[in-house]
């Protein structure tokens, strides 16, 4: 395929979550009769039930729009969704870096988010023009004037042109089309240099291996090229290439400024990582593309199959996500309470949540997650240090010099009146304040550095619920800093149940350690005897709940309805019994190990 | 057909007993975890009744369809029995449970006995218990039952001091419990049980022992003494975890039963169950078919069955019972699933799905041995192998229940196996030893041969 460069644009859409980019999106490959409107199943571009479900964006789906402009020439309009989610800013920084220019659409009812400034200067990071789109003009709420004149102030970039659109109604879409065609400048490169290709997004195909998504900046590429990546060193020969129109259709080759997926017999979508430069083996380019980072994970939680479920079945879905995501990794992992399982890593909490819930829906798996931990730098009294992502694995305190914690930098965007909340919940977290801004009158955006273990424990929830889901958060990672930390352990009948072991900070640990007691009590249901539930830091114990005991061991009724419940209770107590022999004697239901992490709202 | 099947007659023949619940009270009672409620309209026990009337009906069209499409055949079940629909099975037993029965109006009730008549072949000796609690019980309910055939009542009664009444929770008062008891067998009832309750919060032995005895003055025909349980959901349940009640040790617990057990016995009555006491021939019948794996049918809300070996559970949802019966299916869980497997057949009934789907027989066993060591007779080894078509000693061949023979919990003889009184303290233990934890390999080739089948 050869379009001449002058004929081809590619852009982003940028925005916050809800703000409308995918229904946008959709409305643009509708009106350029890329998916007929009775086949549009709604937001086409996410293709992963729950991301329809919850309405983001998580995976990047990538799309070539044929466009008969009002200039009488057809133009190709690569469109690269991207992400919409803190967590995956490294896919959102390569998918912009495949662009020339971005679509920031803002949601005329709310203005500007904490999410739409983030990524935002992601764009500017990459030189991209943005060109800014009010969208929801439908809605009565809307004030577009007040949100362009936000836009000006707080991103500092031209709003006058920017088009009022309804992506819902499909009104002033047309336009935004020619707009494309006119403010997204054409891309510029060298089409006989040696081949420098970008990879912003792979995905797993059962029967073509991994698919790579890339923007083709120097040089061409055709079936049959033998191909080197250039950060992990490895050489493939290309069987496909072709463009999405959505679906893939295979082209002969890809050239200087287009955007399409080559298949290479990739077995691992690790192997093809986002970031990674492709050129020939035969006449490499000097240098790679700039900005490779391999994934790195921030969050690790314990992942174990329910029980009765099988441990290889979990294997297996572990196994089949990671092949698909490369910054998922597993190991497994045996804990004493839940037996064996897997260490999970995840980027933030929520790619946490999309593999435990893709694992429950799409596997159809029941399984157990862990609280959720970050990496601990631990320093030894005799000088070693260690990176701990489980607090099982926390040295005993005598060895330990020293612990250092990852801190982030957290934006929370919020309206005015909240601000008096969010300091609260934010210096209840042990976050310190760097600065508050103004973003308008009524908006403010609050930066803090706080450490990332305070940000996955309930923070999102506790903003959520201070701010009538007003409040934005976006974080980064800044740096490791040394901290008071101390490994909370968790006794049910005075045996250590390691699955609830957490770190925490040594001035929380009190409050954490009677919130976990409590909340244990309400859940573990009683027993034939007395179930002491303890927290404690080291030998000594600082908080203590009991569930009494229930002691009869003669059914006094058992008629007609009673007989498989009565089996059952039977089962359970000699199985209970059985158990005491190997560890502990308590029944722990499954809902004992989330019961612990949920945000307690009396908390301040 | 083997000789060694056709020797066992199956857990699904014999006479069926058939159960009713009536899942209203006009208060919760603090220690009930059972399925019942106020009333939430002054007519919902009156359309309770109509659909309780309706499940029947379609029992009963259902089974004669049944029998009808097999009379003749040697149709044999899974298990190479001959399958029989209930539309001749006859029925020896009824009983009306709760809840409070007795809340239902007269008319109500007679239209309800009436119908049982009319869905089920009732044997002349037929035992139909009315569950009752003294303060709904008036003169004209009691007349209006005897009327409808009722010959064995059952009176709430839990205790007569007004003490513990208030602690349990219950409406009626000592005074009324009393004439209850006057009423019923000035109208002539011949066949009374009285329920009691021991060691709830507060119970002594001197006050347990009071009501022993005053309650054996009134000579009822059969005694029901139930050691306070724990039923997730009750009052009770809920104010004890949270540390707001205390119940007696369990060492004065066993006491207060142990202090029945004496005393019951030496009034003459036969301490037939765990928790149940009978003169000469009073035992309920009913009852018994739960503890020696015998067929029944659960009707209304919640209602379980256990019916040609198969074991099901009525909707326990209000709203999902009544749908299913305006669309005239039995409100039972799961059945549509099963009916969808058996779609090729005219027939979606329960005896269908059951025929289809009987409880394996190896839980069967267990669930015999279970059930049979509540009672006084224990696991009879004839019984076991007339049911089963297994000898009793090969099954249990790897189960350690000797241990317990020496230690005095259980007593052998020719016929069977039986806890000891003492054995009874200990009962959950010695039970738990007889339910096995996966089928045995034989049975597993034997379900795998009938799937294939």
């Amino acid at each position: 395929m050869n379009t001449d460069q002058k004929y081809i644009r590619n852009f982003s859409i940028i925005a916050h979550i809800d703000h409308g980019k995918s229904t946008l999106a959709d409305r643009l490959l509708e009106k350029t009769g890329m998916i007929a409107h009775r086949d549009m199943k709604e937001q086409y571009l996410d293709n992963m039930d729950l991301e329809r479900e919850r309405g983001i964006t998580i995976k990047l789906q990538t799309t070539c729009l044929s466009y008969k402009a009002k200039d009488g020439h057809e133009y190709m309009l690569n469109l690269i969704d991207t992400p919409g989610h803190v967590d995956f800013n490294y896919e959102v920084s390569r998918s912009l870096a495949a662009c020339e220019g971005a679509l920031l659409v803002v949601d005329s009812t709310q203005g500007v988010e904490a999410q739409t400034l983030a990524n935002v200067y992601l764009a500017l990071d990459e030189d991209l023009e943005i060109f800014p789109v009010l969208n929801k003009i439908d809605l009565p709420s809307a004030h577009p004037e007040e949100v362009r004149t936000e836009i000006e102030e707080v991103i500092g970039i031209d709003a006058s042109e920017a088009p009022l659109v309804s992506a819902k109604e499909g009104t002033g879409i047309e336009e935004l089309l020619e707009d494309i065609v006119h403010y997204i400048p054409a891309p510029q490169g060298d089409v006989n240099a040696p081949l420098k290709a970008l990879i912003f997004d792979s995905k797993y195909d059962n029967y073509r291996g991994v698919v790579i998504y890339t923007r083709i900046f120097e040089g061409r590429v055709k079936t049959g090229d033998v191909i080197r990546l250039m950060n992990t060193k490895k050489i493939y020969e290309v069987t496909e290439v072709g463009i999405l129109s959505p679906g893939p259709l295979p082209v002969e080759a890809l050239s200087a400024g287009e955007v399409g997926y080559i298949c290479a017999a990739i077995k691992q979508v690790r192997d093809a990582r986002v970031g990674d430069t492709i050129t020939l083996d035969d006449a490499p380019t000097k240098e790679p593309l700039p900005g490779y980072k391999k994934a790195q994970s921030m969050v690790f939680c314990g992942i174990y199959p329910s029980e009765g479920e099988n441990y290889e079945n979990v294997k297996d879905a572990l196994e089949k996500l990671q092949v698909n995501d490369a910054a998922f990794h597993f190991e497994p992992e045996t804990s004493t309470a839940l037996g064996f399982g897997f260490r999970c890593g995840f980027l933030g909490l929520l790619h946490m949540e999309i593999i435990v819930e893709r694992l429950e829906r799409e596997f159809d798996l029941a399984v157990i997650t862990t609280s959720p931990s970050v990496i601990y730098k631990v320093v030894r009294k005799d000088g070693r240090v260690e990176m701990i992502q489980n607090p099982s694995n926390f040295p005993d305190p005598v060895e330990i010099d020293h612990v250092e914690e990852p801190i982030v930098e957290a934006s929370i965007m919020t309206p005015k009146d909240y601000v008096g909340n969010i300091m609260e919940i934010c210096q209840g977290r042990r976050g310190v304040m760097k600065n508050m801004e103004y973003i308008t009158e009524n908006r403010v955006q609050l930066h803090y550095e706080m450490p990332l273990n305070e940000v996955i424990y309930d923070f999102f929830d506790a903003l959520k619920s201070k701010t009538r889901g007003y409040g934005s958060l976006d974080y980064e990672f800044l740096r490791y800093q040394k901290a008071n930390l101390v490994k909370l352990d968790i006794l049910l009948n005075k045996e250590q149940v390691d699955a609830l072991s957490m770190i925490v900070h040594a001035d929380n640990a009190y409050q954490r350690g009677r919130f976990v007691c409590k909340k244990l009590k309400e859940v573990i249901p009683m027993h034939q005897f007395e179930v002491p539930i303890q927290a404690c830091i080291g030998q000594k114990i600082i908080a203590r709940e009991t569930v009494r005991a229930y002691r009869k061991d003669v059914i006094a009724k058992c008629y007609g309805g009673d007989i498989s419940r009565k089996k059952k209770l039977l089962e359970k107590q000699k199985e209970g019994k059985k158990r005491m022999r190997q560890f502990g004697t308590v029944e722990v239901p499954q809902e004992a190990f989330t019961a612990v992490l949920k945000f307690d709202d009396s908390k301040k | 057909m083997t000789a060694e099947k056709h020797a066992a007659a199956g857990t699904s023949g014999g006479p069926l007993g058939i159960y009713l619940h009536i899942p209203f009270c006009e208060r919760k009672c603090r220690y009930c975890g059972f399925l019942s409620f106020v009333p939430s309209a002054a007519d919902q026990p009156h359309r309770y009744a109509q659909l309780l009337a309706e499940e029947m009906k379609l029992h009963a069209v259902q089974a004669r369809a049944w029998d009808a499409k097999t009379a003749g055949e040697t149709a044999t079940d899974a298990c190479g029995r001959h399958a029989k629909g209930h539309g001749r099975q006859p029925v020896d037993s009824v009983f009306f449970g709760g809840g409070t029965p007795s809340l239902l109006a007269p008319e109500d009730l007679l239209m309800l006995l009436d119908q049982v008549r009319r869905c089920f072949p009732l044997t002349d000796d037929c035992e139909i218990t009315v569950e009752t609690n003294p303060e709904s019980l008036t003169r004209s309910k009691i007349e209006a039952l005897l009327a409808g055939g009722v010959n064995r009542f059952s009176i709430g009664m839990q205790s007569l001091r007004p003490a513990s009444l208030a602690v349990l929770g219950r409406i009626h008062d000592r005074e009324r419990a009393l004439r209850a008891y006057r009423d019923l067998r000035e109208a002539g009832a011949a066949n009374i049980n009285i329920d009691l309750m021991f060691a709830y919060p507060g119970h002594q032995a001197a006050a347990w022992q009071e009501d022993l005895k005053e309650v054996v003055a009134l000579q009822p025909d059969h005694i029901s003494a139930y050691s306070l349980q724990l039923e997730e959901g009750s009052a009770f349940y809920r104010d004890y975890k949270a540390g707001r009640i205390d119940l007696p040790e369990d060492a004065q617990e066993r006491a207060m039963y142990h202090q029945a057990c004496r005393f019951l016995a030496s009034k003459g009555y036969a301490h037939y169950e765990i928790s149940n006491w009978a003169a000469q021939g009073k035992a309920c019948r009913h009852n018994m078919k739960y503890w020696r794996m015998r067929p029944f049918l659960g009707l209304g809300l919640g209602a379980s069955s256990f019916y040609q070996s198969a074991r099901y559970r009525n909707f326990a949802d209000p709203a999902r019972y009544e749908k299913a019966l305006l669309l005239e299916r039995l409100p039972i869980e799961r059945i549509e699933e099963q009916a969808d497997a058996a779609a090729a057949d005219p027939l979606p009934g329960l005896c269908v799905a059951a025929a289809r789907n009987p409880e394996p027989l190896w839980i069967q066993e267990d669930i015999y041995c279970m059930t049979a060591l509540r009672t006084r007779r224990g696991i009879l080894y004839a019984e076991f192998s007339a049911l089963f078509g297994e000898a009793f000693a090969a099954v249990y061949d790897a189960v350690d229940y000797r241990r317990w023979i020496a230690q005095g919990f259980l007593e052998e003889t020719e016929q069977g196996l039986a806890l000891t009184v003492a054995g009874i303290d200990r009962s959950n233990e010695i039970m738990a030893d007889f339910l096995r934890e996966s089928a045995p390999q034989s049975h597993a080739a034997e379900s795998e041969r009938r799937t294939r089948r």
